[in-house]
């Protein structure tokens, strides 16, 4: 296959910072690459000089016989470079067809709009890769899958032929993954080259031809996928070998009443006669697709959504919770999946973040609260959790994600809870701070609290987990134990019936 | 020291010379007493109106007066302009202040450096010798209703228009007229007090003609009501079926009263206070009492009641208000 | 439902057409006299202004920004082309007032447009500004008094019907020829909203700032564009209402307080408050609705004093119904742009 791309030997550095040192990279014609590495691995630098946004310090862009020594954002797209971006970059108020076409419109120069003609080359752009979409229903409708594929159409639309994929699999249940990659073979077979941009390093050996690691702006790993081993390319992505967590299940050795029993809860349409217990020092994990309820189910165990029928136990105590307030009284923690919009104030210190669920606690008797006193407190949990910060009085919005994750952990942790509802807790997160977060996430349950682990990864559930509910339609289809399933195991039954 | 500071702020007036001749005010100071009427903005004809009567009254006494206010109504300016008419030591000032509350420390201060202070509009206020209103809500809303009421032949439907429903003076004047009529003229009915925004009495009432087709009279607040309810009138061919009163003045309601539309215009003459507030300070000077019953020489004010306010500061109330429709619409060109 | 009801339901713009058409027809059979063609024309005849005020806000609301600057707009413009006008004894029609006006208003917007682009500030806090500086104005230099020497050629004005029609109880009224302006401006605008690239810019920038910029388009020239059109509008409204509603003056504090109104109007409409949607249908609409409800009330007999209450009260029944409408048809709010789009 002829060579699509050419970059050779680019660096950029910000300040004092090198981004990206000496990379050298060549995509041809119908590959799909996979560029992965850590936060700050130099991946989004590469992605911004690719789409003509930054200008490297030094090196060139060939494409085709041409020669750049830096790209506009114009250049880019008329060579059909083309970036779908992790939020899709869509207009939710604006249909379908006119979020494929209209950029192709002002591109191309025109003036007014003719409307049946934009529908029929959306039309056209979309039936490449989907039937199952109207063209004039709202973006704002669809669900994340469907946005991606409207995103991948108006790239096809604009003659794209390299599509730079962000970090492509973040938003999509197992299912919308593996229909994405059926997508993907299906360009490749159109002479069109895919940088699948990851950090799951499951799915890029699965999906990509060839495998390429940066570390620190550096590429530290070139190869076909199938060469390549994922311990191996963990290792190239961290520069360290990343142990898996290894626990001893002590919940049987406990006595007593569970510490959570939850007796028929139902709330239609989301779920229904939903009953599990949860013992201290366990981990229970819930899974199941997209739009299984399991969001629902976890928003009903913390008192944000009120159940229609069933009963909950602490300790053997029914509880009732009519808010979010409530669970905290009542010792249940809760880690949205969504931390910047649920569970952090961006703007804010770390010490305000982890304060705040606990500010009434901690409040003078007139409700009056002394920041200043209650400084140490941020400043314990980032030593304990160690969050990379130069303080606890730094902006959240100046922490990586993995970091944000953390402080958002602290924040529950600060409230001393007994239950912990973790939802997604390691979205779009890299695979060092994954693995501490999980580590993390059984020390805590050795500390005797009882954790529920709600979340779509698999190893992540067969890591972590004492036991396993799988969801399906709101129901629990299967109970497993952790440790008795495989992995391929676990994805059969997710995806079946 | 209080030398000083008069010749100071003296200085200042001179320099700013702002509003008035203060020279020549200065000269003549001395012979002749010096009595200053503030208003609350002198670019409102109601106003340029009021210095009519009080040129008038400085040349029938054969004293200084003048009229001055701040080009746009606004308590802070007035406020500023009373403490030079104190630092200049006029003898009395009448002030007609546009934020009752905010002149009452000016007030003060001239009445603690023994200036005779009158209060026009003000009848709330703490601190003057006298305030002197045209008339009191009540009277001037039964007059209203029986201009009325004599218009429709003591029968009939009637609506009600205030500016809006928080303006306490546009209240009283309907409430007064309401409870009137239910008192003497059995036959007649109010359909409600309606709200014209000030200036949509004429959608309103093109409205309520359709919604009340019984209407046989209008009783207007606001100056513009009339003007609205009129129009709408006029156009639905009504001029002669229903009968139009309330407060306004010619340059609003001239046409109007002209073709019959409007039957009568209400109103105080903002000459004739200013005159009457002129005679009250000129009185207290030459060290005269104002008693109930008494004659201020002036139309409308020719047997003044006094009632004291809650602040102990004594209101005169004449009964100021004139009567205009198309007979005698010439006489009144403001 | 088959799909096609279901389109046709979904669109807000259908159940507010329904809504009027219900209200009116509740009224009517309270007091007859409600429906008529008289009443019609004088509903439309009222509406004008704020029409016009409405169509000019329309594109700066689906650009994201708010603005109330314009009422200012229209009382400064109309009031400077008075005071103009007058002082050179002008004598004709109203097409002197909209020569001098419309320019100056889509001037002045324009500058409210400028600055908050160029010192990136909201448009809302410079037309905060611009609202107060305006109306100071007018108190200021102009005339703090009501102006009522029309020219010769605007008296009478107010009777330009283009179709007339005789009501047994107001007497003369009909269609008032401003309403062929309105017609025009919505025209326009529908066909530069709906067909041209720079229009949809106006929805891409209100549904996502970041495609728009990335799509070429410019927030800057968006926001300018907007704002003439907002001021040249409200200045048309300005000198227009003088006229062709019941204002027989020239008003220094003209449409104080009625941008609230506007809004409400324009919401109503389904124009979200933050970007992205809304119509030029809706718009008119919108505008319909509230003349309805606000006047309607009279012919009901509902105490003057209660009527306010009443009209907020039905706003919010209205906007409620709304928003169960949106759930019950797709299970996904925020089509009218009335509700707020659910968060992932």
């Amino acid at each position: 296959m002829p060579t699509f791309l050419r970059v050779e030997h680019i660096s950029k550095r910000f300040g004092g910072v090198i981004a990206l040192d000496d990379v050298s990279l060549g995509i041809e014609e119908g590959q799909i690459v996979g560029l992965v590495g850590e936060n700050g691995s130099g991946k989004s630098t590469l992605i911004k000089i690719l789409s003509g946004v930054y200008t490297p310090d030094r090196g060139e862009i060939h494409i085709g016989d041409r020669r750049y020594k830096r790209l506009t954002p114009i250049q880019a797209i008329r060579e059909g470079i083309s970036v779908i971006y992790q939020d899709f970059a869509l207009c939710p108020n604006l249909s379908v067809a006119e979020n494929i076409a209209i950029a192709r419109w002002v591109f191309s120069g025109r003036r007014t709009i003719h409307w049946r003609r934009m529908y029929r080359e959306a039309e056209r752009a979309l039936r490449q890769i989907s039937d199952q979409i109207p063209l004039d229903i709202e973006v704002g409708q669809l669900s994340a899958a469907d946005r991606q594929i409207v995103a991948i159409a108006r790239a096809l639309l604009e003659q794209a032929r390299l599509i730079i994929m962000d970090e492509p699999t973040t938003a999509l249940t197992e299912k919308e993954i593996t229909s994405l990659f059926r997508m993907l073979k299906r360009l490749r077979e159109e002479g069109i080259a895919v940088l699948f941009v990851s950090h799951k390093l499951h799915e890029v050996k699965e999906i990509c031809d060839r495998i390429v690691v940066l570390r620190d702006g550096r590429k530290v790993y070139d190869g076909t996928a199938a060469e390549a081993d994922i311990r191996d390319l963990q290792v190239y992505m961290t520069g360290r070998v990343v142990e898996p967590v290894q626990f001893a299940a002590r919940a049987g050795e406990v006595e007593g009443p569970p510490l959570l029993r939850v007796e028929g809860l139902t709330l239609e349409p989301y779920f229904a006669a939903i009953s599990f217990k949860l013992k201290r020092y366990e981990v229970l994990g819930i899974t199941g697709l997209l739009g299984s309820g399991r969001r629902e189910l976890a928003l009903a165990l913390i008192g944000v959504l009120r159940p229609a029928a069933g009963t909950m136990e602490i300790e053997g105590r029914p509880v009732k919770m009519g808010n979010i307030w409530d669970a905290w009284k009542l010792g249940i923690a809760y880690v949205p999946e969504d931390r910047i919009s649920e569970g952090l104030h961006l703007p804010c210190s770390i010490t305000a973040n982890v304060i705040l669920p606990n500010i009434r606690r901690l409040a003078g008797p007139l409700g009056f609260f002394n920041y200043r006193r209650h400084r140490g407190i941020g400043e314990r949990w980032r030593r304990e959790l160690s969050i990379k910060a130069p303080s606890a009085e730094t902006p959240v919005r100046n922490l990586s994600g993995g970091n944000q994750q953390r402080v958002v952990l602290a924040k529950c942790l600060a409230t001393e809870p007994r239950i912990l509802v973790l939802n997604s807790p390691t979205m779009g997160v890299d695979v060092a701070s994954k693995a501490a977060i999980h580590r993390f996430i059984r020390e805590l349950c050795d500390r005797g609290m009882g954790i529920i682990l709600i979340s779509d990864d698999i190893p992540e559930l067969l890591q972590t987990c004492d036991r396993i509910l799988i969801l399906k339609r709101g129901r629990i289809s299967h109970a497993l134990r952790g440790r008795a399933v495989t992995e391929t195991e676990l994805h059969k039954m997710l995806m079946e019936g | 020291m209080h030398k000083r500071w008069m010749l100071v702020a003296l200085t200042m007036a001179l320099v700013v010379g702002i509003f008035i001749n203060v020279v020549g005010v200065a000269a003549e100071k001395g012979k002749k007493p010096v009595i200053a009427v503030v208003v609350k903005s002198i670019a409102y004809r109601w106003f340029q109106r009021m210095a009519e009567g009080v040129q008038q009254f400085a040349k029938d006494y054969d004293v200084i007066a003048f009229l001055q206010g701040p080009p746009v109504a606004d308590s802070a300016q007035q406020v500023a302009l009373i403490e030079q008419l104190i630092a200049m030591g006029v003898d009395a000032i009448v002030n007609v202040p546009y934020g009752v509350p905010e002149n009452e420390p000016a007030q003060k201060e001239a009445m603690d450096n023994g200036i005779i202070v009158i209060t026009h509009e003000a009848a709330t206020t703490r601190y003057a010798d006298y305030d002197l209103e045209a008339f009191d809500n009540k009277s001037y809303g039964e007059e209203m209703m029986r201009q009325l009421a004599e218009r429709m032949g003591y029968e009939g439907d009637y609506v009600q228009f205030v500016g809006s429903f928080t303006n306490a003076s546009h209240m009283e004047w309907q409430e007064a007229a309401r409870a009137y009529q239910e008192e003497h003229y059995p036959k007649m009915r109010s359909l409600g007090i309606f709200e014209s925004k000030e200036t949509e009495a004429y959608t309103v009432m093109k409205d309520l003609l359709k919604a009340y087709p019984t209407i046989r009279g209008v009783l207007g607040s606001s100056a513009l009501d009339v003007v609205g309810a009129g129009q709408a009138i006029q156009e639905a061919g009504l001029n002669d079926q229903i009968a139009v009163v309330g407060t306004s003045i010619v340059s609003y309601a001239g046409e109007l009263l002209k073709t019959g539309a409007v039957d009568l215009a209400m109103c105080w003459d903002p000459a004739l206070a200013g005159y009457a507030a002129c005679v009250v300070a000129y009185k207290l000077l030459m060290g005269e009492e104002i008693t109930d019953g008494m004659d201020l020489g002036v139309s409308g004010y020719e047997d003044i009641r006094i009632v004291v306010n809650e602040h102990g500061v004594p209101v005169i109330y004449g009964k100021g208000w004139i009567l205009i429709d198309a007979s005698n619409m010439d006489q009144y060109n403001f | 439902m088959p799909r096609l009801t279901r389109k046709f339901l979904g669109r807000h713009e259908v159940i507010l057409f329904l809504a009027v058409i219900a209200i009116s027809v509740i009224i009517g059979l309270f007091n007859r006299a409600f429906l008529s063609v008289a009443t019609i024309f004088e509903i439309l005849r009222g509406s004008i202004p704020y029409a016009l005020m409405g169509l000019g806000i329309l594109p700066v609301l689906l650009l994201g920004e708010v603005d109330i600057s314009f009422v200012g707009v229209a009382a400064t413009t109309s009031l400077v082309a008075h005071t103009l006008l007058h002082d050179f004894g002008y004598a004709g029609g109203i097409g002197g007032y909209i020569l001098i006006a419309l320019p100056l208003g889509a001037a002045i917007a324009l500058a409210v447009g400028l600055i908050s682009a160029l010192f990136r500030l909201p448009v809302f806090a410079v037309s905060l500004g611009f609202w107060l500086m305006l109306y100071g104005f007018n108190l200021f230099f102009i005339s703090p008094e009501m102006r009522f020497d029309l020219p010769l050629g605007l008296v009478g004005f107010y009777n330009h019907f283009l179709i007339k029609v005789q009501d047994p109880i107001v007497g003369e009224t009909g269609l008032h020829v401003a309403v062929v302006y309105v017609v025009l401006a919505a025209v326009a605008i529908w066909l530069v909203l709906r067909h041209t690239v720079i229009g949809r810019g106006f929805y891409i920038m209100g549904g996502n700032r970041e495609v728009a910029v990335r799509t070429g388009y410019s927030l800057v020239k968006l926001l300018c564009v907007a704002m003439a059109v907002n001021g040249a509008l409200a200045a048309l409204a300005g000198v227009l209402v003088l006229q062709c509603a019941y204002k027989r003056f020239f008003d220094p504090i003209l449409f104080r307080g009625a941008e609230l109104y506007v809004i409400a109007a324009v919401v109503i409409g389904g124009t979200s408050i933050t970007g992205g949607r809304g119509s030029v249908i809706g718009v008119l609409l919108g505008v319909v609705f509230v003349q309805v409800i606000t006047r309607g009330l009279i012919y009901l007999g509902v105490e003057p004093t209660w009527q306010q209450l009443v009209v907020g009260c039905m706003l919010v029944v209205f906007f409620i119904l709304t928003s169960l409408r949106a759930r019950l048809l797709g299970g996904h709010p925020g089509r009218s742009g009335l509700t707020r789009g659910e968060g992932k």
